[in-house]
């Protein structure tokens, strides 16, 4: 028996020992997917088209510092507003004094957060590119490459006005053998640029000007590009009047449209959401996707009765009291609760609490301030900014000073809303458009990257425009200079590239 | 061969090797009878028998009996008996057998002779378990180290099979993360062998491989036999390059059964506090850092009730002084440290039942402990149940069952380590002037003073919050082993693990930042992962050239198998906080679902011969192929080879002259390849992450790219040299264990850095090299023997490094701010130098830095007027060179005192606990050198003067060398007393067989400079966070009675 038993797990054993299969080893993945066996079908290319938004969103990003998301960064960089909290880190305080340090965490952030966009935007145009005819229907395939060019030029946009030359990068990436890339010219990246916004605007010329998906639109595309242009007529390149009256052309289209409108109150700036007024914008959900701003714009330190439900994790950035003073006299925009306020009904409505100061009111949301969760929207573009480009753009074309009607009407649209009582001008100069951007679109990551286009500053004792270079604004501890108007090459990136390299 | 076997085998491995030997031995009696026909033709021949028996009477099979001098000989029988044809003129036989004291028999005019043979003490020990089997301690030219269940169970507050280990074995360290029961506490042998893979050794149970040690019972365990070397661990190949940790369960022994119950009570005690601020000096604080902005306190203004006293007058108006302020003073004076601590209460219980006859045996347990931490409410329980069957069920086969069931659970609700609301830091950062509730019954908050920062009342969080915790866990083994021949076998395991995590959390209504406006917030996870595998091998020992060279030969193959799910969902927003987290529905917002697979197989084929040579030259090779599925296509088979030769010089002829000195010395060396397959699963393939984003407030799908895969990705393989020298002196009375390694890791497997321009951060690679150079040595050594005093002294000692030999030229981040550059040790500290402050006479120095009087001056080494990337130096690094244990023990009679020091040096602990108790003096509390703050008084500090938090400069906390300590430090570990009742009251006793009681004293003192709660700490996990000090949970000083006894 045993001889049998034996010899039976002999044969046994050997079997399996000298088993072996190739699919015991092989990897069946059931969590993710391979982007290798992609762009199969329609819902596939609206996923990923998704996650290119998701890097939109990436300046509500901070570290475990409270008030530190990376737009309030940009809002250091003019050196208008200033910090009631301790830093944490010296990356903010670097943004006073102009000194800003390559191992400076904001550089590297919004470098990554360009990068992986645009990397993304590139596999999906390849991947869009490639499909088999049927697996997409023509609509859909246009729709969802005209928001992928638009994203890539959009973050192409970011990357060239903080860094200048970068490299630019149009194909996905395959394995690691090359990855030390060169820089591309300023000139080269704005031509991609603008290319990308012409080909999304294309593919985009038979669709709706507006929707209320959130989505990037044909008007969210005429707008930028409209931006674009005017910046590339502006520093660095200054391609001058052919590119000013390309901008000005540009946001004409989105102005005639006639589908965009001023709103009557400064507070449905903070209410409604994608329409009216609101050209893109980042979009957020309380539970889901909160929106950080409110709690972090509160006053600091806490005033003795709570005035919202939030963290009190407020004193991130508040607007200093000399460029609250260059707002004319009457401007509603300096009245209590527009953009500013000092005081507000407290949480239990027991009245008024004073907050000890000066807080910026844009981006309160009443809904966080009884729930304790913000799902207000961030407004990347709004249509007074494009009124705004649009008669700057006509005035910087006519030499300075333009009496175009249409300009003008942009222009007053604006102003009238701040000032009512004020009669509508018969012409209006570059300067004029510029104040009113200070203004207007203060503390909404515009100021920073209109400065260094135009390279002018808002004097915060005299209100007028002066010459950026050699201006010292109320926060910071040094006068700008040429080397201020470009953020560092990241420190990561420069250790593994050694191709970034600033002459 | 049905007959007896001995009476007092020490255990089934052992006997298998009697067992095997036996076999050999029977063949080789074969052979030599045909050697000694062609003798007898020669010389003139008598026959002789006789038997062999124990001291027992039980016959001893196989014992080999010789001519000395010559090839003559034979081997006993079943029954024990023996015949042999010798020479006329033959004076002295020699008698010999594994485990028993070698013989000479004289031989005299009779024909029948008695042998008694008397078990060799030494030797019966020396049986080590290698993996696939046993070897004779004797016959090994590897490095292995074993730890028998009554050392491993020597401290009875060790927590885990870890920490009994501690200080037990050169070259491996116990890493333990936290004083927290059940915090993380792991193992490192020989340094650290990888970057970016695993760096655990694999823990294998009664051959089990890839057993969590955490759910083993060191009372259930009879040895621990640690595989150093590539020699020994290249036997488990791809799994083996962080070394093995060989777990053997305890059996039952043949005879009467017994009941043993083990009892261990213990109290812990918060030992070291940190020197935090009280409340007057924590307002001298806020005096200074007021006074440097040239503000006033605000409740010397308005006055705050609240948390001050006033100066009044008779009727109640409140008193000004000179400058026109409110004269105050703390109300409160609250001590954090020794509000939140308390005496915690340890319960170890375990009963094991154990029997055995001649076929079978079994041993049983049931096994219940419990461990309050000192941070009040976190504690840890399991509960586990261990059987071990053996049973001899044919005469060829050999069965064994060994099963481990049981659960465990903790509440973790204490979070060190935390970013966020952590009851630790909070402990150590709320104001001492708040108190734990004010009069009217709320609690106080950390933000309650101006400027502090928000912050949750630490209480609180423990009394509502929970974190918690519970795993239910099993490992089935079964085993058999069939003898094919008598000097074959094959063995087949298989084997089951499963085990099912939970974690559970709610935190109720109305706590800051966790719960304040969710209303009640419950989360729950689900974790679930079984593993398969099944193990194959033969065996085949035979002996050649007279039985002058025994070889042993293993021949195998492995499927292992691995499958986990995971689940998560949770809720907020509840109107009722009794639910806790049972009744997820009874919230109104709920939390995004998740869920996860991750499955892992591997395939391997294996080899290995042992040789022993004249019982002094020993050779060894291995040879294991492993093929990972996570690993690319183009590699996924690794080869991995072994070489180990040793010679026991004493047995040489030369030799002879020194024996009365130095009575054992062995030489061994090796050289092996070992590799490391522990990354993540999936990382050949590219991959697309994916989530839900908003849009017009609607959540929709989205993917983005994750992961770059590198479809080259293949083995990281450890190469490693040993040497060693194993001697013993004055008849063993002193034992002297020692080796040399040098282990250099190469095709590292690592996470690389990628430019972001690819749209990745990094990719799996293989890069390199790095090396660990270590020198370990263990001496035992009987100071005293006799028959009533003995004192032993054990000395464990190692040393460690790990250099980094290549990287490409590249500086790679290690973490934490650490660096590996090429020629530097590994993971190095790369801080700024704080030179101290800028003085009163630096002003314009100080300026070109954009700073002031007052203000942290670092050292600018390049010159360049700015503090960057440049001005960071290398600063030594957390990975202790040395580590030195020693043990003294004395027995006297029944009793026994063990002294259990030990000294760990040349490492620095990056202490942020510490350097934020420094830098964050308005919104926390500070440790008390703070005090020591500049003023224009007191310029030469390394402190920067206090200032409020408007300052550019409030909280200056760039990472530099004022952040790391000396992490050297003396612990008396253990100091423990216990008696044994002798066998004469025992016998009075009757049914009582054994009883001893204990008591020792666990960590009773910490001699150090460091100034945080200990100096074995670390942060995030414990692959790089070692010597990271971030809140970390304090160790405590614990108390234990023990009480054995068997019947």
């Amino acid at each position: 028996m045993k001889k049998i038993y034996s010899n039976i797990s002999w044969l046994i054993a050997l079997t399996v020992i000298l088993t072996s299969c190739d699919s015991f080893l092989e990897e069946k993945p059931m969590t993710f997917l391979n982007p290798d066996q992609y762009y199969q079908n329609e819902k596939q290319v609206f996923a990923a088209v998704n996650g290119i938004y998701t890097y939109v969103d990436d300046i509500m990003d901070s570290d475990i510092e409270p008030g530190s998301q990376s737009f309030i960064f940009l809002e250091f960089m003019h050196g208008y507003g200033e910090r009631m909290r301790g830093s944490g880190t010296q990356d903010l305080t670097q943004a006073n004094s102009l000194l800003i340090a390559d191992n400076n965490s904001y550089v590297q952030r919004f470098w990554e957060t360009a990068y992986r966009a645009i990397e993304n935007c590139n596999s999906i145009i390849e991947g869009i590119e490639g499909m088999e005819e049927g697996t997409i229907s023509e609509a859909k395939k246009n729709q969802y490459l005209a928001e992928t060019y638009f994203l890539r030029g959009y973050f192409y946009f970011n990357l060239v006005r903080l860094y200048g030359p970068v490299p630019l990068k149009l194909t996905p990436t395959r394995d690691v053998s090359n990855t030390a890339i060169e820089l591309s010219s300023i000139e080269d990246i704005y031509t991609r640029i603008d290319a990308d916004m012409t080909n999304a605007g294309e593919l985009m010329e038979d669709m709706d000007w507006t929707n209320s998906s959130g989505r990037v639109t044909k008007g969210t595309v005429k707008s930028m590009h409209a931006k674009v242009l005017l910046t590339m007529a502006g520093y660095p390149l200054q391609k001058g009047i052919e590119y000013y009256n390309k901008a000005y052309n540009m946001a004409k289209q989105v102005y005639n449209s006639g589908k965009y409108i001023c709103f009557d109150s400064y507070g449905e700036l903070r209410t409604v959401e994608n329409a009216g007024e609101i050209i893109w914008s980042i979009q957020r959900e309380a539970d889901n996707a909160g929106n950080p701003l409110h709690s972090s714009l509160l006053a600091y330190p806490a005033p003795v009765k709570a005035v919202s439900a939030s963290a009190a994790y407020g004193g991130a950035i508040t607007v200093t009291r000399m460029f609250f003073d260059t707002y004319p006299e009457g401007d509603k925009r300096r009245e209590e609760r527009e953009f500013y306020y000092t005081e507000q009904e407290a949480l239990d409505k027991s009245g008024m609490v004073d907050l000890g100061g000066l807080y910026i009111y844009k981006y309160w949301d009443q809904n966080a301030a009884e729930i304790g969760k913000s799902g207000a929207n961030f407004t990347l573009l709004r249509y007074a900014d494009l009124l705004l480009m649009m008669a700057e753009a006509k005035a910087q074309a006519d030499g300075g000073t333009t009496s175009d009607a249409d300009a003008i009407e942009a222009y007053y649209t604006v102003r009238k809303r701040a000032l009512p009582l004020e009669t509508r001008p018969t012409s209006i100069t570059v300067d004029k458009v510029l104040q009113e951007r200070f203004w207007e679109l203060a503390f909404e990551n515009q100021t920073w990257f209109d400065m260094v286009r135009t390279r002018k500053a808002l004097h915060a004792v005299t209100g007028q425009m002066v010459n950026m270079i050699g201006y010292q604004t109320p926060t910071h501890t040094a006068p700008f200079t040429e080397a201020s108007l470009l953020l560092p090459y990241p420190i990561r990136e420069k250790r593994l590239n050694s191709n970034l390299k600033r002459d | 061969m049905k007959r007896k076997q001995r009476a007092d085998a020490p255990g089934v491995f052992s006997e298998i090797v009697k067992l095997m030997l036996v076999l050999m031995l029977l063949l080789c009696s074969g052979v030599e009878a045909k050697a000694s026909s062609n003798l007898i033709s020669q010389q003139t021949e008598r026959t002789i028998s006789g038997v062999v028996t124990d001291e027992n009477g039980d016959p001893v099979i196989g014992a080999t009996i010789v001519v000395k001098g010559t090839a003559i000989g034979t081997t006993t029988d079943l029954d024990g008996i023996f015949t042999l044809k010798i020479p006329t003129d033959v004076k002295t036989l020699q008698v010999s057998y594994v485990g028993m004291v070698t013989t000479e028999l004289t031989i005299g005019d009779n024909a029948q002779y008695n042998v008694v043979m008397e078990p060799d003490a030494v030797l019966m020990e020396d049986l080590v378990v290698i993996g696939y089997g046993t070897r004779s301690k004797k016959d090994v030219s590897i490095a292995v180290s074993s730890v028998k269940s009554d050392e491993l169970n020597e401290r009875p507050s060790a927590f885990n099979i870890m920490e009994g280990i501690a200080g037990k074995v050169a070259g491996v360290t116990n890493i333990s993360m936290s004083g927290r029961p059940g915090g993380a506490s792991s193992l490192r042998v020989r340094g650290m062998g990888s970057i970016n893979a695993g760096k655990d050794p694999i823990y294998v149970l009664d051959g089990v491989v890839g057993v969590d040690p955490n759910i083993i019972n060191s009372a259930n365990v009879e040895s621990i036999d640690i595989l150093k070397d590539a020699a020994a661990t290249a036997m488990y190949g791809a799994q083996g390059s962080n070394g093995v940790v060989l777990i053997t369960t305890k059996k039952g022994k043949k005879g009467k059964g017994s009941i043993t119950y083990d009892g261990k009570m213990g109290f812990g005690f918060m030992n070291r506090k940190l020197d935090m601020l009280n409340a007057d000096e924590y307002m001298e604080v806020q005096r200074r850092s007021y006074a440097y902005s040239g503000q006033t306190m605000p409740h010397l203004t308005t006055a705050d009730e609240k948390l001050f006293y006033y100066a009044k007058d008779p009727s109640g108006n409140y008193q000004y002084d000179d400058y026109g302020l409110l004269i105050a003073s703390p109300r409160y004076n609250t001590n954090w440290q020794e509000e939140m601590t308390r005496t915690a209460i340890s319960n170890d219980h375990i009963v094991s039942f154990a029997s055995g006859n001649d076929d079978t045996s079994v041993y049983s347990s049931v096994a219940y402990q419990n461990y309050e931490g000192i941070i009040k409410s976190s504690e840890y329980e399991r509960i586990s149940g261990t059987v071990n069957v053996n049973s001899k069920i044919k005469d060829w086969l050999l069965v064994q069952l060994v099963g481990t069931v049981g659960s465990q659970k903790g509440n973790n609700n204490d979070m060190e380590n935390s970013f966020g609301q952590g009851a630790i830091r909070n402990m150590i950062e709320m104001p001492p002037i708040v108190p734990v509730k004010y009069e009217d019954g709320t609690w106080g908050r950390k933000g309650d003073y101006k400027y502090s920062e928000e912050g949750e009342n630490p209480l609180l969080l423990l009394q509502d919050r929970r974190d918690e915790w519970k795993s239910n866990f099993s490992v089935f083994s079964l085993n058999t082993t069939l003898d094919i021949t008598r000097k074959l076998t094959l063995t087949v395991q298989g084997d089951y693990q499963q085990n099912n995590r939970k974690g559970m959390s709610y935190a109720k209504a109305g706590l800051l930042d966790v719960s304040e406006n969710n209303g009640g917030y419950a989360d729950i996870s689900n974790y679930d992962s079984q593993k398969l595998t099944n193990e194959n091998y033969f065996t085949y020992t035979d002996a050649y050239f007279n039985g002058q060279l025994s070889s042993n030969f293993v021949l195998g193959a492995s499927w292992y198998y691995t499958h986990s799910e995971s689940s998560s969902s949770g809720s907020e927003q509840y109107f009722d906080d009794s639910f806790d987290y049972h009744n997820l529905s009874a919230g109104t917002t709920w939390h995004e679902p998740r869920s996860g697979m991750n499955q892992n197989t591997m395939n391997s084929y294996y080899f290995r011969m042992n040789h022993s040579f004249r019982d002094r030259y020993l050779l060894g090779a291995t040879f294991r192929a492993d093929g990972a599925s996570n690993f690319g296509m183009n590699n996924k088979y690794g080869y991995f080879p072994s070489l180990s030769a040793g010679w026991r010089i004493s047995e040489e002829s030369f030799f002879q002259p020194l024996l009365t000195f130095v009575s054992q010395a062995k030489l061994r060396t090796s050289y092996g390849i070992v590799g490391n397959a522990s990354i993540p699963n999936y990382r050949t393939i590219s991959q697309y992450g994916n989530g839900s984003t908003i849009f017009n407030k609607e959540l929709t799908s989205y993917v983005t790219l994750s992961n770059l895969g590198n479809k080259d990705l293949k083995w990281e393989s450890s190469h490693q040299f040993n040497i060693g020298l194993d001697l013993s002196f004055f008849n063993n009375r002193l034992e002297v264990i020692m080796d040399y390694y040098t282990k250099s890791t190469r095709d590292l497997l690592f996470e690389k850095q990628i430019p972001i321009t690819t749209g990745y951060a990094t990719t799996w690679t293989n890069l390199g090299e790095i090396r660990n150079d270590g020198f370990e040595a263990t001496i035992t050594s009987r100071n005293i023997h006799t028959n009533d005093f003995l004192w032993v002294t054990d000395l464990v000692y190692s040393t460690n490094k790990v250099k980094t030999i290549d990287i490409n030229g590249e500086t790679i981040q290690t973490g934490n701010n650490t660096i590996a550059r090429e020629g530097i040790d590994w993971a190095s500290y790369y801080v700024y130098k704080r030179l101290g402050t800028w003085g009163l006479a630096e002003v314009e120095e100080a300026a070109k830095y954009g700073k002031r009087p007052g203000d942290i001056k670092y050292e600018d080494v390049n010159g360049d007027y700015k503090i960057d990337e440049e001005d960071r130096q290398l600063m030594g690094n957390g990975r202790p060179k040395g580590n030195l244990s020693m043990v003294n023990t004395f027995k006297y009679k029944g009793f026994s005192l063990m002294v259990d020091l030990n000294y760990v040096y040349g490492f620095k602990i990056m202490s942020i606990t510490h350097s934020m108790g420094e830098n964050r003096p308005l919104y926390s509390n500070s440790v008390n050198d703070i005090l020591n703050a500049w003023t224009p008084e007191n310029q030469n500090t390394m402190v920067a003067a206090l200032r409020l938090p408007s300052d550019p400069f409030f909280g200056e906390n760039e990472k530099d060398s004022h952040m790391l300590h000396k992490g050297d430090f003396l612990r008396i570990r253990n100091v423990g007393l216990s008696y044994s009742l002798s066998p004469n009251v025992l016998n009075w006793l009757g049914e009582v067989n054994n009883f001893s009681l204990g008591v020792s004293v666990e960590n009773l003192a910490l001699f150090t400079k460091y100034p945080g709660f200990d100096t074995e700490m670390g942060t995030f996990n414990t692959d790089n966070g070692q010597s990271i000090d971030f809140y970390s949970y304090p160790r405590p000083t614990t108390v234990t009675a023990n009480m054995k006894i068997t019947f």
